[in-house]
């Protein structure tokens, strides 16, 4: 990194958080203002937060290496949520706004009673609480990976930033950041897109980049398959991306919160139609940038393993010798791989059928053969450290940006990383202040508060979770495999929260004791499920969402029974 | 509301025990933007499989 590279990371940085805070120093005359903005957000905007919620700085990361690695087909695992942005529109969003509530929890005591919403906020906090955590240390452990800067400092100095102005602001600081935030992202990933295409050969054209990527497996987007051991396909992604993204959207706070802002229930709708449009496109684009940072390393030298952490400690260990013999020819490889692609690309000019047969099967070999490289490499690694992480996905595009693009732009995409580290968090403390304060505080304190008292107590808990949340981030490197925890942790919940929403919207007849009842007991039995089978932990939203559901049905039949022959006997 | 922090009395959390309150009823309107994100997103599906085909 240059000192050019530095100053368009502090500016970018600091001209957001300085801006953010300067304009919302005003936002917090009332809790209203502070937990819900000035109710004036326009649905772009909306979108954008939105938008810049779920896009974690892990997105950017891992997304480009995953298409590098595994190619398109991820982006079939969203196809889910525009359905789901429908159902958000038609449904949620009109009850949200005719109730006035400040959280998606608050609408669950008017449904059924207060010890349900307290017991949804509380299942909604200890999930977010950590993944508040994991969205602050998941770039820091990159970051300090590869720049060799203090894990703990970066864990710190994100987490101030963001408790700097969300604390200060509340909501609006969280939504007219991330307009800058969404903005720097976008052009810094165009400017990545534009720059690895201008990289690539002369004779190699973005069409001819395509062909190079489809031969080699990477636009394999579209998946019809029905096999339920195929992770990303149609079908997973219009079930399972659906069920999750309404619940994500539908019932989070920390995404509830974003389009609650609007001055409106048309504009709220727009906002998360915005989303439903352009997310697609979006995911699509992130991984495009990935397969083609796949096709320029087929003409530029790539390291035969991502993570630098896994390659020292290999290159240090007694297997070290036979490392250095894959190493070589990885790099002979490279030689024959670019000459196979060039040609292939001769073919496609001359449209020599033959010539391009044969070119073609040349480089599924050589990519053969690559695969079986990396594959002994990541043996290699796991020998000498048995717990070693060996899938190098989340470090492909920080290896490209660092050591393939010009100073200056490298200053730009760690402002993109940075940014979208930051939306996602500031939005989740925003969230997890908010529900401490509405759902438990303010609800079940005694105390009467002035508005001004209010506004302090939700300032205090933002700020609260901002430091647990660095807390967690300081510890996370203790655990192995802890953004799988996080994720395994939030399907537990989910399901069940879900369920509790959808018995709330679509089973009128269902009362608080019977919805309360079966959500106890259906977290009880999805925390069995997880422990004591095998099942994949995504399908534990499914069965959260179902069991409550079921159980909600049968005990509310039940307590009516009773009551029934009660009323007889009496 | 949130600025209600007065704990419900026994009353209160009785009376939740009743059927729901009116405004708790679903109130759909669709909306013709509905039908064209749904059709956009088969869009994107026929696009992206379009771009999958000619590159294979």
């Amino acid at each position: 990194m240059q000192v050019l590279d530095w100053v368009i990371l502090a500016i970018t940085l600091g001209t957001i958080v300085v801006y953010g805070w300067w304009k919302t120093k005003n936002s917090r005359d009332t809790v209203e203002e502070y937990v819900r903005g000035r109710k004036d957000t326009p649905w772009w905007a909306i979108g954008l937060s939105v938008m810049a919620t779920q896009a974690s700085a892990i997105t950017f990361l891992s997304t480009p290496g995953q298409a590098f690695h595994s190619g398109m087909g991820f982006v079939q695992f969203y196809f889910g949520v525009p359905l789901a942005m429908v159902v958000i529109c038609l449904i949620f969003i009109p009850i949200y706004h005719r109730k006035k509530v400040y959280t998606a929890y608050e609408l669950l005591e008017e449904r059924f009673d207060t010890k349900t919403r307290t017991l949804t906020a509380i299942l909604f906090l200890i999930q977010r609480g950590l993944a508040a955590g994991i969205t602050i240390f998941a770039p820091a452990i990159i970051l300090s990976v590869v720049l060799g800067w203090p894990l703990n400092y970066l864990n710190i100095g994100i987490g101030t930033l963001v408790i700097l102005y969300t604390v200060s602001g509340g909501t609006r600081a969280v939504s007219i950041t991330q307009k800058q935030q969404m903005f720097v992202i976008m052009v810094g990933m165009f400017f990545a897109f534009f720059y690895v295409l201008g990289a690539l050969p002369e004779e190699i054209t973005f069409g001819k980049a395509l062909k190079i990527a489809g031969s080699s497996n990477k636009l394999e987007i579209i998946n019809f398959s029905s096999d339920l051991n195929d992770r990303y396909t149609l079908l997973s992604g219009l079930t399972g991306g659906f069920f999750l993204a309404l619940a994500y959207f539908g019932t989070d706070q920390s995404q509830v919160q974003r389009y609650l802002t609007g001055r409106s229930v048309a504009e709220s709708q727009w906002g998360l139609i915005f989303n439903g449009l352009l997310k697609i496109p979006m995911q699509f684009f992130i991984l495009l940038v990935g397969v083609m940072v796949f096709v320029f390393y087929q003409f530029n030298a790539s390291p035969l393993h991502f993570n630098p952490t896994a390659e020292k400690s290999i290159k240090e260990s007694s297997l070290a010798e036979q490392y250095a013999v894959l190493e070589e020819n990885h790099k002979d490889l490279l030689t024959q791989k670019a000459h196979a692609h060039t040609e292939f690309a001769a073919a496609l000019d001359l449209n020599d059928l033959t010539l391009l047969e044969s070119s073609e099967r040349q480089m599924q070999a050589l990519q053969a053969e690559e695969l079986r490289n990396r594959a002994a490499a990541r043996s290699l690694i796991e020998e000498v450290n048995p717990n070693a992480e060996t899938n190098d996905k989340d470090f492909v595009f920080i290896h490209f940006i660092l050591n393939s693009l010009p100073s200056g732009l490298i200053g730009l995409l760690l402002a993109v990383i940075l940014s979208a580290a930051m939306s996602s968090t500031s939005s989740e403390l925003n969230a997890l202040g908010t529900t401490t304060t509405v759902d438990l505080f303010f609800r079940h304190s005694k105390k009467e508060l002035t508005q001004k008292q209010q506004v302090k107590y939700t300032q205090l808990f933002t700020f609260v979770w901002g430091i647990v949340a660095i807390m967690i981030a300081c510890v996370a490197d203790l655990f192995e495999n802890l953004i799988q925890l996080v994720n395994i942790i939030g399907s537990i919940f989910y399901g069940n929260v879900l369920g509790i929403f959808l018995l709330a919207f679509f089973f009128k007849f269902v009362r608080g004791n019977a919805v309360f009842l079966a959500a106890i007991i259906t977290q009880l039995i999805v925390l069995v499920i997880f422990f004591k089978l095998s099942i994949s932990y995504l399908l534990l939203n499914l069965i959260g969402c179902v069991l409550v559901i079921s159980f909600a049905l049968i005990l509310e039949v039940f307590d009516r029974y009773l009551k029934q022959q009660s009323n007889l006997e009496t | 509301m949130a600025q209600d922090n007065s704990p419900k009395s026994m009353e209160e959390e009785n009376s939740s025990q009743e059927e729901p309150k009116k405004e708790t009823v679903l109130r759909y309107k669709w909306k013709p933007i509905y039908g064209w994100v749904l059709i956009a997103n088969l869009a994107y599906v026929l696009l992206f499989y379009l771009v999958m085909i000619s590159n294979r």
